[in-house]
């Protein structure tokens, strides 16, 4: 994987916080470089006066080629977590990135499967993003309604990085349908096309077998980002059973697999 | 606006100049008077010198309210210097214009911008031999009727004929020739400014993108020909005005399956390729098999501009929305037209496939069938008793019993009947009440309308619903009385009152469970007050009025998230938490429950349309498949129907409308996430029966039985693992949306097994 790294405690200084602070620290850290540490004292009186229980909040705007993300694959990153509470509430807290100067609504994370005292890996791909060429800024922010007044929170956010796949590579292949009826006109896929320059046109090969047997198959030409192809099945004839789907795109190694469940059809 | 009024001015001029279109603007001798437009008041009696004006002023009042652009909250609708006043006449009347003979086009606008909720209007307008019915429920709702009228020697009359009263705002005719002008000059910006909003507001406004489509397939000749494709994709995917069809998703046939007494949804889309402006679509269906035509409900798609949520001003977007009765359908070229069937079985159909056809004729002769393959199962779905399906809503009986005619208490009375029949026919039989009172007299007395409650719980019981109900009381109302001020919203600044607070929130409790043993109603939840939010002042608040409630030995009812701590001192005190989201998660529901005996209800508003109105796959995700792994007991969203100012604008007013709509005469009207809600109800009904069936199975001597109760077993618990589960599903991470049938057939296919087999 290639990677480019946006962000990590070198740039703490830099970077904005609301009702808590942002600084470099070494004590705690994932790939041994310094952390963006994150500390948050919960008051339920301080804050703004509007919004004494407020949005705690830290983040960072990007700039220049910063801004564009649709060449890569994923926004990566690490965080560890801190407390004085025994466990973390139900929501801990969001990542917010803005995107297309409110052309866009912001793409909100709620990072839900932070624990206390362990490290949570994010890999967000970004095709979530609808205007990933105008990323505007990441923002990390905690509802104090989540917590008791007077609780700390102590965030370590290790490497925000880009990542992309340096080879062509079928990434998060699926068939749409777990289950299909067995006289389905279709089987589509759904997949990101991954390790491709922008502008560039790939084979990709759809092929349905069961038992090794090929019931269908079909040659496309696509091109990076997320894509949904439909292998037509309306000549084959598919029988009650387990099948599998299968991807390969040209110039690439690994071949994708997709389980598909076919259901005898009620109006057969 | 000052240009736009100069340019009306000079264009009226020039109409003058060659036949006068004629224009009035009702209301009192204050109110605002459109531009160009002359002054009718309720004193305005025809005389042959004016030239204008009513027959008899029997009974006419005029009245003006209105609603400006400004700072701070948006209002209700924002009216013009027509839609701000009225003239409302309670007896047979007509307004009478002396015009030149010769064929004109006559516009009438009809309804109010003061509040009148309990006030429902219905009258006849009459010009020459053409009647039209007006039926206008309250205030904020404007309907424009548009007549041809011939004038020869004598005047034009507008008659009205009230069935108990008449509104009417404005009275326009005008000639052909004028046409095209009185459109652009007049009518495009009044209609503009009224059912959108006036041009300077409309200007802060920014449309927000649809979400992205895919490539356009490659269209055969024939449809190229045609000018437009055909194609069905399942109902639980959105599709939007430019979305693109996909290429296997064309020249549909149309199938369900589903069994007597269910109702089924069938669907397609036109997706035109040229501009077919005049070719107008309509839509025929034939008998299915034994499902004659008459039980297939023909509805399209109409998209509303809603705002992305419930507050967010000033964007905006075109939804997929509304499911309204259509007679024929103007195309617009590359903007989808979706069609939705509702087909509903009759009990004891037999069991059958039936094949049938739907045809879409369009102007110009071009016809199109698609062909209908129904399969009608042999299974009697049963009810889980455990499990409650229900809602909030706004009770049309209360202003029954506020209104101040009987034509208004017969709307509203017929409104909430209709409206319980609709739930019914959705699986939805509960919803929230509520006693409102005052704190007790000097005497310690309460004073509670029971007629209006028992009204409402005979409506209940007609419709066979279930309890309990959760039943809102007047705790703000007791704590006014000790504290001199109101309460915040969700409690916010409340302060601790005093001991006797608490003993009058017991009295009123046993006051109100006394009545309900006395005329042995379902059991009350006592519900004190609305999402408390988490601050240590509003927790102790809710421990004493928890406590107080208990004191009178009943069980409380809580809206809150029980997974905050925050709330932990009331936890002893409550016995249903009502959450938005399936949190806690199962394993620790059922452990509550079993151990404390605690209930956990959820009301899903993240597929209530209140800040988003698509989330139809989550919708039937939450209903269906998502509850049954939840470990929940009852569904009970907010809200049945929702409306602010104009209920057809969701821009207008502090909050967006959403849910369900309505026929002007009061008839539901649903909208997609409605619908959704039927089938999850439906899939947890197939589930159910299976699961039954499955027991019934395992129970049998017969080890042919067993073992098929064991498949059956396994294809279930696939089907379990194969949610992906959510404390919302809403659009993230859901089955696909062909995904779902496919699902419910599998244990459609199990239950017509076991049957067959437990049966012989």
């Amino acid at each position: 994987m290639e990677k480019r790294v946006l962000f990590d405690g070198n740039s703490a200084k830099s970077w904005y916080s609301e009702e808590g602070t942002t600084k470099a620290a070494s004590e705690v850290s994932k790939s041994g470089a310094p952390t963006l540490h994150w500390h948050i004292d919960v008051d339920y009186f301080g804050g703004e006066a509007k919004y004494p229980v407020g949005w705690p909040r830290t983040g960072h705007a990007l700039k220049g080629d910063e801004c564009d993300w649709s060449g890569w694959d994923y926004l990566h990153l690490w965080i560890h977590t801190r407390t004085s509470r025994p466990s973390l509430p139900r929501v801990p807290a969001v990542m917010t990135i803005l995107q297309g100067q409110g052309k866009s609504s912001p793409l909100q994370i709620v990072l839900s499967d932070l624990k206390k005292d362990q490290w949570l890996e994010v890999k967000l791909p970004v095709s979530k993003l609808s205007l990933a060429r105008e990323v505007q800024k990441i923002q990390f922010n905690i509802a104090e309604d989540q917590y008791h007044h007077q609780d700390t929170l102590d965030f370590h956010i290790d490497e925000i990085a880009l990542l992309r796949y340096a080879a062509p590579t079928l990434v998060d292949f699926t068939s749409v349908n777990a289950v299909v009826f067995s006289d389905a006109k279709a089987v589509p896929a759904s997949f990101s096309l991954s390790g491709v320059k922008p502008d560039e046109s790939k084979h990709v090969t759809l092929q349905l077998k069961r038992d090794g047997a090929v019931a269908a198959s079909e040659k496309f030409v696509t091109k990076r980002g997320v894509q949904r192809l439909a292998l037509d099945v309306s000549k084959a004839t598919l029988k009650q059973g387990e099948y599998e789907l299968i991807g390969s795109v040209e110039g690439g190694d690994a071949v994708a697999v997709s389980r598909v469940r076919v259901v005898e059809s009620p109006w057969r | 606006m000052k240009i736009f009024t100069t340019f009306l001015a000079m264009a009226l001029a020039a109409m003058n100049a060659h036949g006068a279109p004629l224009l009035f603007d009702m209301g009192t001798d204050k109110s605002e008077v459109w531009s160009g437009f002359t002054r009718v008041t309720a004193a305005s009696i025809y005389s042959d010198a004016a030239g204008f004006g009513w027959k008899s002023k029997e009974g006419l009042k005029a009245s003006a309210k209105a609603f400006k652009s400004g700072e701070g909250e948006p209002p209700p609708i924002w009216t013009n210097a027509i839609t701000e006043d009225v003239i409302a006449g309670d007896g047979e009347n007509a307004f009478v214009i002396k015009a030149e003979p010769g064929d004109y086009h006559v516009y009438v606008v009809c309804g109010a911008s003061d509040a009148l909720r309990e006030q429902f209007h219905d009258f006849t307008v009459a010009v020459g031999d053409q009647t039209q019915r007006v039926q206008i429920e309250g205030a904020y709702q404007f309907v424009p009727l548009r007549f041809k009228a011939k004038v020869g020697t004598g005047p034009l009359e507008v008659k009205f004929a009230p069935r108990n009263r008449f509104i009417v705002n404005a009275i326009l005719a005008w000639r052909d020739a004028d046409d095209a002008t009185v459109k652009q000059d007049i009518l495009d910006p009044f209609e503009d400014w009224t059912w959108k909003m006036p041009p300077e507001e409309w200007a802060k406004w920014k449309e927000e993108p649809e979400p992205p489509t895919g490539e356009m397939p490659a269209v055969s000749d024939a449809d190229k020909a045609r000018g437009f494709v055909v194609y069905s994709r399942p109902f639980t995917e959105n599709i939007y005005r430019h979305t693109k069809p996909r290429a296997e998703e064309m020249n549909p046939e149309l199938r369900a399956f589903a069994t007597g007494g269910e109702n089924e949804p069938l669907n397609f889309a036109i997706y035109p390729l040229r501009d077919l402006a005049n070719a107008k679509v309509s839509v025929s269906v034939s008998d299915i098999g034994p499902i004659a035509a008459k039980n297939i409900d023909v509805r399209h798609v109409r998209y509303l501009r809603a705002m992305p949520n419930y507050t967010t001003k000033f964007r905006w977007s075109w939804v997929p929305d509304v499911l309204e009765h259509f007679d024929s359908i103007s195309l617009t070229a590359q903007q989808n037209e979706r069609f939705w069937l509702t087909v509903h079985v009759p009990e004891n159909t037999p069991a059958g496939s039936y094949t049938g056809t739907v045809t879409l004729t369009c102007d110009g002769g071009k016809a199109v069938s698609l062909p209908v393959k129904f399969r009608v199962l042999p299974i009697k779905l049963r009810e889980d008793p455990s499990k409650i399906f229900g809602i909030y809503y706004y009770h049309p009986l209360d202003r029954a019993f506020q209104a101040k005619d009987e034509v208004s208490r017969e709307y509203f009375r017929r409104k909430a009947d209709l409206e319980h029949a609709d739930m019914a026919a959705h699986g939805t039989r509960n919803i929230v009440l509520s006693v409102w009172c005052r704190g007790a007299d000097a005497q310690g007395h309460f004073n509670i309308n029971w007629d209006l409650l028992t009204a409402k719980i005979e409506l209940w019981r007609k419709h066979q619903f279930v309890g309990p109900i959760a039943m809102e009381i007047s705790v703000g109302e007791v704590y006014e009385k000790y504290m001199k001020e109101r309460v915040g919203s969700h409690l916010k600044g409340v302060k601790d009152p005093p001991p006797e607070f608490e003993q009058e929130i017991t009295a009123l409790v046993k006051t109100i469970e006394a009545e309900r043993q006395k005329r042995g109603w379902p059991e009350f939840l006592y519900y004190p007050y609305d999402e408390p939010q988490t601050d240590p002042a509003a927790v102790n608040f809710m421990v004493k009025v928890l406590k107080a409630c208990k004191a009178a030995g009943v069980r409380t009812y809580v809206t809150a998230d029980p997974t905050h701590d925050h709330y932990d001192p009331m936890r002893p005190y409550v016995d249903v938490w009502c959450t938005q989201p399936f949190a806690p998660d199962r394993e620790t529901v059922l452990a509550d429950t079993k151990k404390r005996g605690v209930e956990y209800w959820c009301y899903p508003n993240h597929v209530g349309g209140e800040n988003d109105h698509t989330p139809v796959s989550g919708a039937r995700m939450t209903y269906g498949f998502g509850f049954w792994r939840s470990g929940f007991r009852v569904l009970i969203p907010w809200i049945y129907s929702n409306s602010s100012g104009d209920r057809f604008n969701y821009l207008d007013a502090g909050y967006m409308d959403f849910f369900n709509r309505q026929e002007p005469d009061g008839t539901p009207m649903p909208v997609a996430l409605w619908e959704a809600y039927r089938e999850g109800y439906d899939d947890y009904r197939y589930i159910f029966t299976l699961e039954e069936l499955i027991k019934e199975a395992r129970q049998s001597g017969k080890a042919q039985v067993k073992d098929l109760a064991e498949a059956a077993d396994k294809d279930l618990q696939s089907i379990w693992s194969a949610i992906r589960v959510q404390p919302k599903y809403k659009d993230e991470n859901l089955w696909s949306p062909g995904e779902y049938d496919v699902y419910r057939w599998m244990i459609a296919r199990q239950i017509l097994a076991l049957q067959e087999k437990i049966t012989k």
